[in-house]
């Protein structure tokens, strides 16, 4: 029996199970045991204590930090000024189609080249409910569901069941949870105009004035673009909304292209990008004024441990 | 002690610890047994070729031990009491999103669930299966027969499946 024993049969399951015992291997602090151990065995030398196994932790962190850079330098210059006038006729009737009062749903997927062990083998669903600044995010699982977004005033909010929601202005959002929401939130009305300085526009010819115009973005020399690739933008030949806007970006072991796919116009409805939206009363909120402690360790709970990137400030 | 043994310390340790762990579902419980597995083992590494068979005699030693413990509490404490799944959440920290981290930490948290609803046998099994050990090294680190490894590692599965399968593959079975 060695360290490395061979992988289990393709036994999804098994993986599954493989993939949450090595993670925990590998994220458990070993350091003061390890100290323990080596020192009540008689006659040893003195051995320095082994790093907590830093690097796997070290490389995700970057690796979640360059692609979180990634998209954000994405959102911030993918639709620049072009020389090719067409180009950026579409990107300008893409911005005008935003502002008009409706909620868009789009479905996101993401792919992964090259990604690593945490590559989750279950399928789920991921949708993006847009309209202006508001968006929401609904996952689901199987049974799981977790909805997330945020409201007209710029604060997030996060529902993991309908008893209890946990709500951060925006001055309380750390940088991870900005991250995400310069990414969710699509900010198109926004992005569009600021990437048209920093990219070059290309739209691909039209066999038919019925087909969808798609609009390429590549970033001009000398851009800086971390870790961006390429977006694509197909544009409803009609309206000229967004229909699906395809960003690629490198991530720590390759690239990783997040898409989304317009599949729902409708009127906006307001209570839905609010937290109290996905409430059922009796319901308790956590806030900066109610029950700090509380939320923190909500956020702890559904979100992971690493919660200062999504929320500033004291830990208590 | 030569620096090979502090080195296979450090490379078997977390392996050893987080099958302590699976085991006894109490982090402290289980660092003690780790250590003093260790502790016994390292008195007689002499005799052992641990970078061969180290991790083997390891994970025979922790089985025992944690068997034991929880033979020694039964009468206090059920093996299943304070198995609380949601604080065991392990955060994903490859995810970018905060709804990736929900559901990674979730998917954690309904593993640690149904693994702790396993018996102690079963879940030995498991472990061990999920990390590639073949029937006869589970036999050998639990101390069962070929067959009884075989029966544990099947109905361990199957309560996985039971409990997990509406969250890994959107149906149950």
């Amino acid at each position: 029996m060695s360290t490395a024993p061979d992988r289990p049969a393709d036994d999804p399951l098994l993986r599954v199970l493989r993939e949450h015992i090595e993670k925990q291997e590998r994220e458990q602090p070993v350091a003061p045991l390890v100290a323990r151990v080596l020192a009540e065995v008689p006659a040893a030398p003195k051995s320095e204590p082994a790093r907590p196994s830093p690097s796997p932790r070290m490389w995700r962190a970057f690796g979640v930090g360059t692609g979180a850079l990634a998209v954000a330098a994405v959102l911030l210059f993918v639709f620049a000024p072009a020389p090719e006038a067409r180009a950026e006729r579409a990107v300008r009737d893409a911005e005008a189609a935003l502002k008009l009062p409706v909620e868009r749903c789009y479905l996101v997927e993401v792919q992964r080249e090259g990604a690593g062990p945490d590559e989750p083998i279950a399928p789920r669903t991921v949708r993006v409910w847009t309209a202006g600044d508001r968006f929401r995010v609904e996952v689901s699982r199987g049974p799981l569901r977790f909805v997330w977004g945020r409201d007209a005033d710029g604060s997030a909010w996060f529902v993991a069941n309908p008893a209890r929601g946990i709500r951060l202005a925006p001055d309380e959002q750390g940088p991870g949870l900005q991250q995400a929401c310069d990414l969710y939130g699509l900010h198109t009305e926004t992005v569009l105009a600021e990437m048209r300085a920093h990219c070059k526009l290309k739209e691909d010819p039209r066999a038919t004035s019925t087909d969808p115009r798609v609009v390429r973005a590549e970033p001009r020399l000398g851009a800086r673009l971390l870790g961006f690739r390429s977006a694509v933008a197909e544009l409803d030949p009609e309206t000229s909304a967004i229909r699906k806007l395809a960003l690629t970006r490198t991530a720590l072991a390759g690239t990783a292209t997040t898409t989304f796919t317009l599949i729902d116009t409708r009127p906006m409805d307001d209570v839905r990008y609010k937290l109290e939206g996905h409430l059922v009363e009796p319901y308790q909120v956590f806030d900066r004024d109610t029950d700090p402690g509380r939320r923190r360790e909500l956020l702890a709970r559904w979100l992971g441990a690493q919660t200062d990137r999504w929320l500033t400030g004291p830990k208590k | 002690m030569p620096d090979a043994v502090a080195d296979w310390v450090r490379a078997t340790l977390p392996r050893a610890l987080g099958y302590a762990k699976a085991l006894l579902r109490d982090p402290v419980s289980a660092e003690d047994v780790v250590q003093d597995c260790y502790a016994r083992l390292l008195a007689r590494a002499a005799h052992y070729d641990l970078p061969r068979d180290g991790l083997k005699l390891l994970l025979r030693s922790v089985t025992n031990a944690c068997i034991d413990l929880r033979t020694r509490e039964r009468a206090l404490l059920s093996l299943d009491a304070g198995a609380d799944g949601a604080s065991l959440a392990v955060p994903d920290r490859g995810a970018t999103d905060p709804h990736e981290a929900a559901v990674a930490g979730e998917l954690a948290a309904r593993i640690e669930a149904a693994m702790a609803k396993l018996p102690l046998g079963q879940r030995a099994a498991i472990h061990l299966a999920a990390l590639g050990y073949t029937l006869p090294e589970v036999a050998a680190t639990v101390g069962t027969t070929h067959g009884n490894a075989r029966v544990l590692v099947h109905r361990a599965r199957k309560a996985l499946e039971a409990e997990l399968g509406p969250f890994l593959f959107g149906h149950s079975t």
